[in-house]
């Protein structure tokens, strides 16, 4: 190889190798409150939980809970919304305090953010015809599911259901419409999304929700923080119970999710979800 | 922002290594095919048979004035309107992604290989075809013992253009859920939040892959001009 051609590789790879020098951080939360304004990574596409309302505002139970921490914490809210594919970033590059955007609580995601509490447990569940006689995972033996393309449904449901057969589409609107049509037996994915395509069917009573005991997963989702800054954790899981406590929790729940809503799901739906309340 | 260049020795390598294996079959199907559409659809609009020419020139426009991604979407979720229904649902229930995927992508760079075939052999002069002819070689021979050697030395540095390209755009296939390379780095993204890793390994992978197939295309380039370099030294040895 020419000389030439070696440096120029060889100073590539330096740049990208480059160990990353990092400044002892001040607590998100310090800064926070230095600033008067926290910024929240939301989702803007996530019907009930964070979406664009009819009159173009953010709003639903995510943007709720935020709103609340930020008036608890005296400082003025800033609304980022984010996608999956670039939420991360944003909030290692400083460009958001914090995201509350159906994030997950893995283990593998635990290694490169840090968790609050959850504030929600979502199963992920199917929706299928009343007529059907589908009442568990084990009836999905030789059906058809639909899921998204891209979602995790893919990998998931032969894990749960080995003998059911998936059929991917473009988004959940097209599921859906395949599901009516009859052309697959089940959808299957996160069960707010599936309330949400059965409220809007011309005939929502045609359609069940399989219960607790056929979920095929779920996840805790949680406020997602940069890694080592306990304080700020602390705080915000402490801001969080006392939600909990107070009942503003379960306001936003009744009001996007719950008997104030169309979807009139109950607590049931969410496996019972209880928050994780610490004494004093 | 805190890289972490070990996690791709662990689980997402393996993701990385399962989607660099689907990329490179999905590669090889759609080369094969693609080769073999272009070959022929290459070869009737040189001739130019005058019932199926209007039919192949109708076939490179459309296939080369739309987007790939759209093909690919087309042959997965739309492609009920060509096909008997019960044959679409039934290819759908055992996996039409990676086929659908290699059809689409073989029809698309098919039309660029159509016409990579068609100019090489515009390339030689007719004059030959008909002196071969006139020396009594019959149609097959002419074809293939003259003319098909030099198109072949004229057609090969954009025929390995357009290989590196398919490589390029099997990572549309991501759209409709093919577990290609680009496929596990957004998996990786968005499930383990190691993005930049991901992305940076995927970005070398295919660099390599492309910078591979381009180094072969000049190797065997290289081959078949041997005896033109011979016949024709350099103007730098010449100048003297």
């Amino acid at each position: 190889m020419r000389p030439l051609m070696l440096l120029v590789l060889c100073s590539a790879l330096a740049v990208v190798s480059a160990p990353r020098v990092l400044a002892q951080d001040k607590p998100m939360i310090e800064e926070v409150k230095a600033r008067g304004i926290l910024r929240a990574g939301v989702k803007n596409d996530a019907p009930h939980l964070g979406f664009v309302d009819e009159k173009g505002n953010l709003v639903g139970f995510e943007i709720d809970l935020i709103t609340d921490i930020a008036k608890r914490l005296g400082v003025k809210l800033e609304l980022e919304p984010v996608k999956a594919s670039n939420r991360v970033q944003l909030l290692q590059q400083k460009r958001v305090d914090l995201l509350i955007a159906t994030v997950s609580h893995y283990r593998s995601r635990d290694r490169v953010v840090d968790f609050t509490i959850p504030y929600l447990y979502t199963p992920q569940t199917l929706l299928v015809k009343k007529a059907s006689g589908i009442t568990s995972l084990a009836d999905l033996a030789g059906k058809r599911v639909g899921v998204d393309a891209g979602a995790g449904a893919v990998k998931k449901i032969p894990e749960a259901q080995p003998k059911a057969t998936v059929q991917t589409f473009q988004g959940w609107p097209e599921a859906f419409f395949a599901l009516q049509r009859g052309t697959v037996d089940a959808v299957a994915t996160d069960n707010i999304l599936l309330a949400g395509l059965r409220v809007a069917a011309p005939k929502p009573d045609d359609y069940v929700l399989l219960k607790e005991g056929s979920f095929y997963s779920g996840g805790y989702y949680a406020v997602a923080l940069r890694e080592n800054d306990s304080k700020s954790r602390d705080e915000l899981n402490f801001l969080l119970q006392d939600q909990w406590k107070d009942g503003t929790w379960q306001r936003a729940f009744d009001k996007w999710l719950g008997k104030d809503s169309a979807l009139k799901m109950t607590l049931a739906d969410f496996d019972n979800f209880k928050m994780l309340v610490w004494d004093e | 922002m805190h890289l972490d260049w070990a996690i791709l020795w662990g689980n997402p390598g393996l993701l990385i290594l399962q989607g660099l294996l689907v990329t490179l079959q999905l590669s090889a199907w759609t080369l094969l095919l693609a080769f073999l559409i272009g070959l022929l659809v290459g070869v009737v609009r040189w001739l130019g048979f005058r019932v199926a020419e209007p039919f192949c020139w109708l076939y490179v426009e459309v296939a080369r004035n739309t987007p790939p991604v759209v093909q690919i979407l087309f042959w997965y979720f739309s492609a009920s309107y060509l096909m008997p229904g019960w044959l679409f649902i039934g290819l759908r229930d055992v996996g039409y992604e990676f086929g659908a995927a290699v059809v689409a992508l073989a029809i698309y760079h098919g039309a660029f290989i159509a016409e990579v075939v068609r100019a090489g052999l515009n390339s030689v002069p007719g004059s030959q075809f008909d002196a071969a002819r006139a020396l009594g070689l019959r149609f097959r021979q002419s074809l293939l013992r003259i003319l098909a050697p030099q198109a072949v030395r004229i057609a090969l540095p954009p025929f390995v253009n357009e290989a590196t390209s398919i490589v390029k755009n099997t990572s549309l296939a991501m759209a409709i859920g093919v577990t290609e390379l680009t496929y596990q780095y957004k998996h990786i993204d968005s499930f383990l939040f190691r993005g930049v890793e991901a992305l940076a390994a995927v970005t070398v992978i295919y660099l390599m892959l492309c910078l591979v197939i381009a180094g072969l295309g000049h190797l065997l380039s290289k081959r078949l001009s041997k005896h033109v370099a011979r016949r024709d030294p350099p103007l730098a040895l010449t100048s003297e």
